[in-house]
């Protein structure tokens, strides 16, 4: 397991709120900044490590200078497993979504964005075969991680201009 | 619109020549504003409430909490730089470390991700072969090249933390460069993962050779005999 140094990089307040989750799992939270911005429920990957003799979770994007956070329990964090456990699970939605995806103006996506439209999908009730629904999930799945990964990389422009113009920044 | 310094220091730090990696300023930022935003969230929300009971106009909404925001950024930034004066070496140095190592590991999972998606989808096609599943499905045709990717991103960032000018962190990469070959050589534990990452590695080193090879100057010089 990775040991990550905490002498300057956490607080020891946030520390001891952290929990863990085991390595790549997928974890749904709240988070206002999200709520403020319009951007829906927040679901991040996961990596587990060690902080201080503590083991906990650390939630990471795919962006540079996008932030490292850990994960907290007053966020009221969700596992939901890992990539391979999420396919397993809703195995006719991945199927339905993963040719979705390729019909959408996505040749390739995430394992992220495929999580966030599984998610999405199983929150509207949607029949995976419904062909132009799942395309449209598809698409606002990769817009929602866009954001994400925005807002991650900009805190302080984010609460500034909450609700972000997402347009105008072409997403 | 892309993320910008606000912390002073840093923002003077990245404004000369010396060395420092401005991803990694950034880096320090952004997980400071993270916790800043926790920390101080019930403020930040009496703030919200307020502007919003007092219509306060736009511009102004703004200006007051950027104002709100850098300024508890900037304080816990000083708090944690100990002697809470200019720029801070020891914690760049710890979150540039923090940072390479969990860039590894996110690589490493972004390949074990991909590994599963690829078996799945074999899994779901069982009746047809890789080869034929390869040439209709554009995801798959695609995964060996983005395997290949996180490999050299992975590699990339060892190189990275390897010049953190530190003994630890020199230390830390190798042990670091050691383990991502053993997991790596785990992940090959079934037919389908042994040709992808076979296919992916080959990828990955002519990719790497290819990007050196733009680096290099060409040399115009006619040879004189």
């Amino acid at each position: 397991m990775l040991s990550l140094k905490k002498h300057f990089s956490f607080s020891q307040n946030l520390l001891d709120d952290a929990i863990a989750f085991p390595s790549g799992n997928f974890v749904e939270m709240n988070d206002w900044l999200y709520e403020l911005n319009h951007v829906g429920l927040k679901i991040v990957q996961t990596q587990l490590v060690e902080i201080g003799g503590k083991e906990v979770s650390i939630a990471t994007y795919d962006g540079d200078g996008a932030s490292q956070e850990l994960v907290i329990a007053s966020e009221n964090p969700v596992d939901l497993g890992n990539y391979e456990s999420i396919m397993l699970l809703h195995q006719e939605l991945f199927v339905a979504l993963h040719h979705a995806f390729q019909q959408s103006d996505a040749v390739h996506y995430l394992p992220i964005e495929m999580v966030v439209a599984i998610r999405s999908s199983l929150e509207v009730g949607v029949d995976p075969a419904n062909v132009s629904r799942l395309k449209d999930i598809a698409v606002d799945a990769r817009i929602r991680v866009k954001r994400g990964v925005w807002i991650a990389r900009n805190h302080v422009t984010a609460f500034e201009k909450a609700p972000v113009d997402w347009r105008a920044l072409g997403m | 619109m892309e993320n910008k310094l606000v912390i002073r220091e840093l923002r003077e730090i990245a404004s000369v020549p010396n060395g420092l990696d401005e991803k990694i300023l950034l880096q320090i930022q952004e997980n400071l504003a993270v916790e800043v935003m926790r920390l101080y969230k019930h403020d930040f929300i009496v703030l919200m409430r307020r502007q919003k009971q007092e219509q306060t106009p736009t511009l102004e909404a703004e200006r007051e909490r950027n104002e709100f925001f850098s300024g508890r950024l900037q304080a816990e930034y000083r708090n944690r730089t100990l002697g809470g004066n200019g720029f801070s070496l020891p914690f760049y140095v710890e979150v540039a470390e923090n940072f390479y190592k969990l860039e590894i590991g996110r690589h490493l999972q972004t390949i074990r991700d991909y590994l599963a998606q690829g078996r799945m989808s074999m899994e779901v096609n069982h009746e047809i072969s890789a080869y034929k599943l390869r040439s209709v499905d554009a995801d798959m045709r695609d995964m060996a090249h983005r395997v290949a990717d996180s490999l050299n991103a992975m590699n990339q960032s060892l190189d990275r933390l390897s010049r953190v000018n530190t003994k630890s962190a020199v230390v830390v990469a190798d042990k670091l460069r050691k383990e991502m070959g053993d997991t790596v050589q785990k992940f090959s534990d079934d037919g389908f993962s042994q040709v992808l990452l076979a296919e992916a590695l080959t990828l990955a080193e002519a990719k790497r050779r290819l990007a050196d090879l733009e680096k290099e100057p060409i040399d115009f010089a006619v040879p004189v005999h």
